[in-house]
């Protein structure tokens, strides 16, 4: 039983983190309602989740193991965090150049 | 005029409850026959079409809580699938032990994806995704690939309620999504569907309704990365998706649409080019009008139930549906579930690309239109008592589309009892490592999936020796010596499994003599050995 409650447990990690990480890229941070995002998560995850576990195989090859497969889930959440993260703060820092030029126009 | 439109609209809109009250009485036997009743919906649309040219946007109420009744229907039909399913101690449907062999495959293969090692049949049959994923999910979560998919094809399938909902209500109202996803749970063919355990199927639907939602908001990228997975899961379903996407960027002019396809393509080829050979056969067989020709000797229980089983399965929402789709024609509405309507209807007529399964992506495309379709027909309902009618016809199309549904629900059984799968388990330690084991296309899933042996079958697994007739003719012989020859041209040891079912057309009378022997039997299950005359002379 407590095997089962554990597996329930991590079911997410595969069935909507590394979707919901990758609708913040792909979709606009805040007017997506969250049943929506919810739900494009878990379809993202579907999709993630296989393609980066096969590929990581077979052109990487990281071994089909538990810790295996939570090293490929972490590095494609990882990976659209660190994208958002960038481009967040790319803008601030073109806003920043705007501002900066503006300045010096006046 | 305008009186003659109203009172023609009137009586369209009080035909309606009348061809239901009809159904009803049919479906609760009341009225045995009414053979006729599968005629009139496409009457009742053609007649609608003054009062459809005179309805502007129908003024209906907006739904109090949507979400409580969208998740009511999800409680419906998890409930309804999760009965099901954990009724019984084998697995329902035709295709559980086929899904058991190739997760096993993949489970053997491990901590490698057996990319390169896998049976031929199950390189062209099972795209790479969903194998991946469950295997991926079973490691990981350390759950098994058959509880996975015991409690987790209950919830996917119930799941689809949700985006249904949700491209109802983007593409019709509130109301049309609503009653487009309390129909779904309901609805016959989808518990049909699920009875069979089409599981890439159900993922297929769920990635194309996510897809199709997308669209409809304009995530061009979130539409293509769809594409792409519905490419690496379902390949009939990514042809649908395809040509949805083709003919709606045509009809809105959308040109981004096809960067998205561009996007899903870059995607879902590179799994695809992995199994370029398999791909390409069966794309040719399918553009060749020769689809299932790889399959041709299957006479198993996994065929999807065909069109006229269907018209009558859909009889209750049909009417609704034909009138919403009449509606968006005179409109030049080109909205999603029209088209999805429109290419999976066009595949299903011309019988195209494995066409009695592209019924169900059509009813999915059916119960979205009704949903608009009884937007319509409420606004043509006399005003004086509209809501008591509304009450009344709700009533009536729920016991139409449901009864079907129940009676499945009272006749759905697995096609294999626990003692007829305790002898096929038994195989995998009665009998050689190396043998292979023989037997009809009904009990040859389970023979794969739960046997651990090779299994030659007619139409099915990689090795093919007799066509249809040759196999129908060893099946249904009683000569021991036909037999004996039939079964000498594959290679040894052989051994023949016969669940003792009748759908399984065995005679095993034909099983005597030396070159047979049976070595085991419970509950009218059967192994038989078959020794050929080189086994006889050592």
């Amino acid at each position: 039983v407590i095997d089962m409650l554990i597996g329930i447990t991590l079911l997410p990690l595969v069935l909507i983190t590394p979707g919901l990480a990758w609708t913040f890229v792909i979709l606009p941070a805040n007017r997506v309602p969250w049943p929506e995002r919810l739900g494009w998560s878990i379809g993202l995850s579907i999709i993630v989740a296989p393609l980066s576990v096969f590929w990581a195989n077979l052109g990487l090859g990281v071994p089909v193991t538990p810790w295996g497969i939570a090293l490929v889930l972490l590095a494609v959440t990882s990976l659209p965090v660190a994208l958002s993260l960038a481009k967040g703060r790319l803008m601030s820092s073109f806003r920043e150049r705007l501002r900066h030029d503006s300045r010096r126009s006046r | 005029l305008t009186v003659l439109r109203d009172t023609f609209g009137l009586a369209i809109g009080i035909a309606f409850p009348a061809f239901l009250i009809l159904l009803v009485a049919r479906e609760l036997g009341v009225l045995p026959g009414l053979g006729f009743l599968p005629y009139l919906p496409p009457v009742l649309a053609v007649l609608a079409i003054p009062a459809i040219r005179r309805t502007g946007l129908p003024q209906v109420s907006r739904l109090p809580k949507p979400a409580l009744l969208v998740g009511a229907a999800f409680v419906v039909a998890v409930s309804v699938r999760l009965g099901l399913s954990l009724a019984y101690e084998t697995p329902l449907g035709y295709d559980a032990g086929l899904y058991r062999y190739v997760f096993n495959a993949y489970s053997f293969g491990l901590p490698d994806i057996p990319e390169s090692s896998l049976a031929e049949w199950v390189r062209t049959v099972y795209p790479q995704g969903l194998p991946t994923f469950v295997t991926a999910l079973a490691v990981f979560t350390g759950l098994s690939a058959d509880a996975l998919v015991r409690y987790g094809l209950p919830l996917l399938s119930a799941a689809l309620v949700v985006p249904i909902y949700w491209i109802g209500r983007e593409a019709f109202s509130q109301r049309a999504g609503v009653t487009a996803a309390v129909l779904y749970a309901i609805s016959y063919t989808h518990l049909f569907t699920f009875g069979l355990l089409y599981l890439k199927n159900a993922v297929g639907l769920l990635l194309l309704l996510l897809a199709l939602h997308a669209l409809q908001k304009r995530q061009h990228a979130l539409f293509g990365v769809f594409v792409g997975g519905i490419g690496i899961y379902h390949r009939p379903t990514l042809l649908i998706v395809v040509a949805v996407a083709l003919v709606f960027a045509l009809a809105t002019r959308q040109p981004r649409v096809l960067s998205s396809l561009a996007l899903g393509a870059i995607i879902a080829a590179p799994m695809l080019i992995l199994r370029w050979d398999a791909n390409w056969g069966l794309l040719a067989d399918a553009l060749g009008g020769n689809a299932g020709a790889a399959t041709a000797a299957n006479d198993g229980g996994g065929t999807f139930f065909d069109l006229g089983t269907y018209r009558w399965a859909s009889l209750a929402y049909q009417p609704f549906a034909l009138i919403a789709v009449v509606w968006c024609l005179v409109r030049r509405d080109w909205n999603l579930p029209l088209l999805l309507m429109a290419v999976a209807g066009g595949i299903v007529a011309l019988q195209l690309f494995f066409f009695r399964r592209q019924i169900i992506p059509l009813d999915l495309a059916m119960l979205l239109k009704a949903g608009k379709g009884i937007d319509l027909a409420i606004a043509w309902l006399p005003e004086g008592r509209r809501m008591a009618m509304v009450g009344a016809l709700g009533a009536l199309l729920v016991v139409g589309t449901g009864a079907a549904s129940v009676r499945y629900l009272d006749e759905a059984s697995p096609l294999m009892d626990r003692d007829q799968l305790a002898v096929v388990e038994w195989i995998s330690d009665g009998v050689p490592a190396d043998a292979i084991i023989v037997a009809s296309a009904y009990d040859a899933p389970w023979v794969a999936g739960w046997s651990g042996r090779e299994v030659i079958a007619p139409g099915q697994f990689d090795i093919v020796i007799h066509d249809r007739e040759e196999w129908l003719d060893f099946l249904e012989s009683d000569s021991a010596d036909a037999a004996s020859e039939f079964l000498s041209q594959y290679p040894a040891p052989l051994y023949i499994y016969y669940s003792g079912r009748t759908a399984s057309y065995l005679d095993v009378s034909k099983f005597t003599g030396p070159k047979f022997s049976l070595v085991h039997e419970e509950a009218g299950a059967r192994v038989y050995a078959f020794a050929s005359s080189s086994d006889l002379r050592d």
